[in-house]
């Protein structure tokens, strides 16, 4: 069980780690695949750009984090309930 | 990997929100369906819900410079029927094209179509394919992981390279060009989300999880 959560921390850590790498200066594939998509096709020209822009940078990654965290948070209550319902098969 | 808002031509974007629609129907049913099934399996479906929403949100580095998100399908391949992704993948898409700008409400059919139909049924295939050879349960979810998040980019290129054809090489030659940047990206980011799914369902509760679907 020990191993299991020391695993499970690592786990966190390093994608904490990964995280704050791939948030530097590294180009996502999405802006890759607008940059391709912008050279090869010198035309074309987004036909909608949507309501809003979206957020700035600052913005997108807070709400990333936001994203991430409630993920974290909904997936901890299902696991606690989970577990509750299987030391107790009749809920 | 999603494709930016008004980066897919009209006829394109409505082509594929038009072909993903049945799949987007079928899960919705599937869904509810679970869900009135009991308890159990609706904690099963907010697992699988969390854990794509968790990994969507994280932006991996890889290799060549680039970084990329996992797709997050591992849990729900390994937990629910393979149809359940398409409505867990609707709302985290959509969720991102409207809070965040990043996808589209036009191209979300198209987004729809790779991450949570393509990308989850090839997964669901291949770890089946896997146990009938006899590999070992936690091995063939790993790599029906990794194929997984390969056909999702792979079928983005596609959309991508039929949408926009090399002027020499027409749509083959985009296609190898865009799997050239996109599928490299993505074999590490997908052997990341293959460990991180099966040492969840390892350390967690969810053990029990089967292939019965």
């Amino acid at each position: 069980m020990v191993i299991k959560r020391i695993a499970l921390a690592l786990m966190l850590v390093f994608f904490l780690f990964m995280w704050w790498i791939g948030e530097g200066s590294r180009a996502g594939t999405d802006d890759r695949a607008k940059e391709m998509v912008a050279s090869g096709n010198q035309s074309y020209h987004p036909w909608y750009s949507g309501v809003w822009s979206g957020p700035s940078a600052n913005g997108e990654k807070l709400l990333f984090a936001l994203q991430g965290a409630s993920g974290c948070v909904l997936g901890a209550y299902c696991l606690f309930r989970l577990s509750r319902i299987k030391k107790d098969p009749q809920p | 990997m999603h494709i930016a808002e008004g980066y897919l031509p009209p006829l394109h974007a409505l082509g594929w929100w038009i072909s993903s629609l049945p799949f987007l129907r079928n899960g919705v049913k599937k869904t509810m369906k679970l869900c009135q099934e009991g308890s159990y399996n609706r904690l099963q479906l907010g697992m699988a819900a969390a854990f794509t929403l968790t990994l969507t949100s994280l932006r991996l580095p890889s290799v060549a410079g680039s970084c990329s998100h996992p797709t997050g399908i591992g849990l729900s391949i390994a937990l629910l029927p393979p149809q359940v992704m398409a409505a867990i993948g609707f709302v985290v898409l959509l969720l991102q094209a409207l809070l965040l700008a990043h996808g589209g409400l036009t191209t979300l059919g198209a987004n729809l179509m790779s991450m949570a139909i393509a990308g989850p049924w090839a997964a669901f295939g291949a770890m089946h394919l896997a146990r009938r050879f006899g590999m070992q349960r936690e091995l063939a979810l790993a790599l029906a992981v990794v194929i997984g998040n390969l056909v999702t980019y792979s079928v983005t290129s596609f959309q991508l390279a039929l949408a926009f054809p090399d002027a020499h090489y027409g749509i083959a030659g985009a296609l190898v060009k865009f799997l050239g940047v996109f599928a490299v990206t993505q074999v590490p980011v997908s052997m990341v989300e293959a460990a991180v799914t099966v040492l969840i369902l390892r350390s967690t509760s969810l053990r029990q999880w089967s292939l019965q679907w």
